[in-house]
């Protein structure tokens, strides 16, 4: 047997570094925060695995480029190249996103939505931030992880041409699933027990199945003319809510719900991981981004609750200022939280319908600060 | 289009109100057209 065909073997374990190690490391966490903790798994899960893939020496995941100078392509990088260098795969995500969602609690109650501008103000606080250490394109792209949705991360950070898009992504999907543990103590830092049990009575008004289905096409036109870069993220949302109030297309509601959601969940996650190489991941910058990103939620949380305090001054029939924070996008963990801490300091206040307006308000409000993004550095 | 380079945090501030504006101009005209489809399709 001739031994130098074992040659390669050699070379493939020889080639492994601490850096590939350290990768492993952070995708089992990832794997084990998905799996054992429940946090964001249909992301974290495929990001986690495909961290791993990555950082295999000479994976064949990814395009290697082989010793005669050829491109051998890997399956992640033509899926990167497919569905999100061109930000195809978020954008489709998003029309099984606006199918699931329900604007029935704002369409009955639209002064919720102003609670859901304000709560975007950690993106444009962070944005002030991230600029001292990051070039702008790369501070944009790092401050929109407070809109905490991860197609707008996503769409935005690569029509700025961010070289964070893998760290971005950690941050955002990592916060997302950790907002019952940011938002509580934001919460209780900024408002006092007596505000804490202000109670909310819920009386909806009826909304005709005509302003719902004419909702989603003015929303577009509006959120268009405002932020022209905004017209792909809002109008994908806007076309999938359509489908599922127009009535008439409950199959195609049901598929862009369940089929398309899940089949593009699945080829993001580990698509993403292209970006979490090494080489890419492993620096200062990352864990920079990571406290920024936190500091992009905390901000959020804040301007969501301080906009509903400054309101109370001015209303006679006052608001749980808890129910701002829920205007951060994370849906529906957000309103959940805020409910939550409702009914702690009450067992009789019932705060859901109104959270959750505010977090389906913060979904479209997060989208159009995306867009605004979009405008000020494209 | 503007076209940028480093800028500084005093200008990053100038986004944060023209952003945070540019927002709440939105969520306003949407605020508006929900009422106003609400007044008008009942």
């Amino acid at each position: 047997m001739d031994l130098k065909l074992l040659d390669f073997l050699y070379e493939n374990v020889l080639a492994i570094d601490w850096k590939m190690l350290v990768m492993w490391a952070i995708g089992g966490i990832l794997i084990y925060l998905a799996i054992k903790k429940d946090m964001e798994p249909t992301l974290l899960l495929p990001m986690g695995f495909g961290a791993i893939l990555v950082n295999l020496p000479f994976s064949g995941a990814i395009t290697q480029i082989l010793e005669n100078g050829e491109e051998e392509k890997g399956a992640l990088s033509v899926l990167f190249d497919a569905g999100i260098s061109n930000e195809l795969f978020p954008l489709l995500l998003f029309i099984g996103i606006g199918a699931m969602i329900d604007f029935g609690p704002i369409l009955s109650n639209p002064k919720l939505m102003l609670f859901g501008a304000a709560a975007q103000f950690g993106i444009f606080f962070t944005l002030c931030l991230a600029s001292i250490f990051f070039d702008i394109n790369d501070a944009a792209s790092i401050a929109i992880i407070g809109a905490a949705d991860g197609p707008t991360a996503i769409v935005v950070a690569q029509k700025l041409d961010s070289t964070y898009l893998g760290a971005i992504m950690v941050a955002a999907y990592s916060y997302m699933a950790l907002v019952p543990i940011i938002q509580p103590p934001v919460i209780k830092l900024l408002t006092t027990k007596k505000e804490r049990l202000i109670r909310m009575p819920y009386s909806p008004a009826k909304v005709s199945k005509l302003t719902r289905i004419l909702f989603p096409i003015l929303l577009t036109v509006i959120a268009g003319l405002i932020a022209p870069a905004s017209v792909s993220l809002v109008g994908f949302l806007m076309f999938g809510n359509l489908l599922r109030e127009c009535g008439v297309l409950n199959q195609l509601s049901e598929t862009a719900q369940k089929v398309l959601a899940n089949l593009i969940t699945l080829f993001l996650g580990i698509t993403i991981a292209t970006k979490m190489q090494a080489d890419q991941f492993l620096s200062l910058d990352t864990l920079l981004i990571m406290g920024l990103g936190l500091f992009a939620f905390i901000f959020d949380t804040a301007g969501g609750v301080i906009f509903a305090k400054i309101a109370n001054l001015f209303l006679k029939e006052k608001i749980n200022p808890m129910i701002g924070a829920a205007g951060i996008s994370a849906f529906p963990m957000s309103g959940r939280v805020v409910h939550k801490m409702g009914l702690a300091e009450d067992n009789q206040n019932f705060l859901m319908m109104h959270s959750i307006g505010v977090n389906v308000s913060g979904q479209i409000a997060s989208v159009i600060a995306g867009g605004m993004i979009l405008n000020f550095f494209m | 289009m503007l076209l940028l380079e480093k800028i500084g945090f005093m200008a990053c501030l100038k986004y944060l109100g023209v952003g945070m504006l540019g927002i709440f101009v939105a969520i306003g005209l949407i605020v508006l057209v929900i009422l106003l489809l609400n007044k008008f399709t009942k």
